[in-house]
């Protein structure tokens, strides 16, 4: 599924996505649903219901889109957004990371079941002396080209809030 | 070193090898500039994997296309992910270079299958390269290649040079022994000699580095003899701390009962030392006679020395080795035998003997057909970016010119 890396910037905020639009491949389902719907009204046993009920989540899972989003609020931190679900019906979860833990936001590679992938990462490290690392693009893992962009961004504005500061 | 002088000529070189546990899996940076891929293979008995032909086919076949792998250079003929990845090198097009480090025996089972599994590794190589003379016969009669024909052409690179200062002299003679504490090093000798040693002169001091299962042998004959004030045992040492581990020797005694090469002695002639060594394998190629005093693989040969005694010149040794022996020759040497393999005419009937070796590469190919279905090529991720020494360079001068504001940002961009 193609996937659409668009860079939002706002007075107090800037924001990269990478999002899988919704395509039209799983309307399918749908029609395949109505027909059955029809043909299930005629033999009405549950197991049409069933083949039903399974197209019907195929359907929704397919042409739903996904979006992820890292989010920089110069001064204050970085926020990972993961977008599931269509436009106006989704289900976000966020992460926010304050600038006072992020020690450093990094590309690496790693293995990734039989594959190797390259991720962007923000490493932090709390008072207490317990580092983790934040995967960005968890989900969606755009290749290189995309997540350079983003590296290049995020620096050029933290350095930019550094100076400002 | 052999990497780091690669490198410095311009290569890029990447390492791949199986995870060391605890935890070491995954992608990691050696020293600047060489990329080690670490693989979750489980080590089952020191640092081995077990042999299985087909398990390392995705992960390699993923390197090799994302780093854009010219030439593919295995050592070691008991390594199971290096067989394999000679194996699998030849379905992505990739040029295979062979070197072994160890001579095997012909007569035990163990060495019987591995030398079997080598000659059929061996037809499919474009070229092999040895590191004496010694093992160059081994692995030829090893790896059945009889075949004038074939691209058997071997080289024998020379080694290393260190930057050394000498000891001074003292009235103790320090031996060094630094090894791997395993049979194969002849700890056994050791164990057997060093009491007499000991007893014979009484101003030897021992100095024994390393770590290995015969380590307890060694901590029961000091106990035994009472010889804990002069033999000490370091435990294991650090590549970075050998150097200094030599310095405090005027002797080094290697005991091993088979040794192709050997570094270690090497090592402890350009340290300035004085080599005392059983004959065996490739050691007589390494040093001129005077260095280096042999002895025969039996305990009454080994309990012979001292013969230092002020003739030996540590500093004028250390001299001599680093005009024989140079890392970056031995680099320029390696570029050759791998221009050698990539100019190999591509013979697409690679000689097969066995049916079962038949059977494997047939499912190998089944497997590497699966794979490009399973993760096409436009999809992976492929290296952009590797260690760029000119940018390194630009970027610290630009950190010395300037004040130092954001000079750690700097670095961070590549």
């Amino acid at each position: 599924m193609p996937q659409d890396f668009v860079v939002t910037h706002g007075t107090a905020f800037h924001e990269f996505r990478v999002q899988i639009s919704a395509s039209t491949g799983p309307w399918k389902w749908l029609i395949l649903f109505m027909v059955g719907l029809i043909l299930a009204n005629q033999h009405s046993s549950w197991k049409w219901w069933l083949a039903l009920s399974f197209l019907m989540i195929l359907f929704l899972s397919q042409a739903s889109g996904r979006s992820e989003s890292i989010i920089v609020f110069p001064g204050h931190g970085i926020q990972l957004e993961t977008r599931n679900g269509f436009e106006k019906m989704s289900a976000t979860t966020r992460r926010f990371i304050p600038l006072t833990v992020i020690r450093d936001v990094i590309i690496n590679e790693g293995l990734y079941g039989w594959n190797v992938r390259y991720y962007l990462a923000v490493m932090t490290e709390d008072p207490l002396g317990h580092q983790e690392i934040h995967v960005a693009f968890a989900n969606v893992l755009p290749r290189f080209p995309v997540l350079l962009e983003v590296y290049n961004g995020i620096h050029d504005i933290l350095e930019e809030s550094k100076i400002n500061m | 070193m052999l990497a780091a002088n690669l490198i410095q000529r311009g290569h890029k070189v990447i390492v791949i090898t199986h995870s060391h546990p605890p935890d070491r899996v995954g992608i990691r940076w050696l020293l600047p500039s060489l990329k080690v891929y670490y693989l979750p293979f489980v080590p089952i008995a020191s640092s081995a994997t077990l042999p299985d032909f087909l398990s390392f086919l995705p992960y390699f076949r993923t390197i090799v296309l994302r780093e854009r792998v010219r030439l593919v250079h295995s050592h070691a003929s008991l390594s199971a992910l290096g067989h394999e990845g000679l194996l699998h090198a030849h379905l992505l097009g990739v040029r295979t270079v062979f070197t072994d480090h160890s001579l095997f025996g012909f007569a035990d089972a163990a060495s019987i299958l591995t030398n079997k599994l080598m000659a059929g590794t061996m037809r499919n190589v474009d070229a092999v390269i040895c590191v004496s003379h010694t093992g160059r016969e081994n692995t030829v009669l090893r790896g059945e290649l009889f075949d004038e024909s074939e691209d058997g052409r071997t080289m024998v690179p020379g080694r290393q040079s260190r930057r050394i200062s000498p000891t001074h002299c003292m009235d103790t003679v320090t031996i060094v022994v630094i090894s791997r504490l395993a049979y194969r090093k002849g700890i056994d000798l050791l164990v057997a000699t060093a009491p007499l040693i000991c007893d014979a002169f009484p101003n030897v001091r021992f100095v024994v580095g390393g770590d290995g299962p015969k380590l307890i042998d060694l901590l029961q004959m000091r106990e035994k003899h009472r010889l804990q004030d002069r033999i000490e045992l370091l435990g294991p040492v650090r590549h970075a701390d050998v150097r200094s581990v030599l310095m405090r020797g005027h002797i080094f005694m290697n005991t091993s009962l088979t040794e192709s090469f050997g570094i270690a002695i090497l090592e402890a002639a350009c340290a300035g030392l004085y080599v005392v060594s059983t004959r065996v394998g490739g050691v007589p190629e390494i040093l001129p006679t005077d260095m280096i005093n042999f002895a025969e693989p039996d305990t009454d040969g080994v309990s012979y020395l001292d013969r230092s005694g002020g003739t030996h010149d540590p500093l004028r040794a250390h001299e001599r080795v680093k005009a024989l022996y140079d890392w970056a020759e031995v680099a320029e040497r390696t570029e050759v035998v791998s221009s050698w393999g990539a100019h190999a005419p591509d013979d697409g009937a690679r000689a097969v003997f066995w049916p079962i070796y038949t059977i494997i590469l047939v499912v190998d190919c089944v497997f590497f057909l699966f794979l490009e279905w399973w993760l096409p090529r436009e999809n992976i991720d492929f290296v952009e970016r590797h260690w760029d020494a000119d940018k390194f360079r630009e970027i610290v001068q630009d950190d010395d010119d300037s004040s130092g504001i954001n000079g750690n940002d700097n670095m961070a961009r590549d």
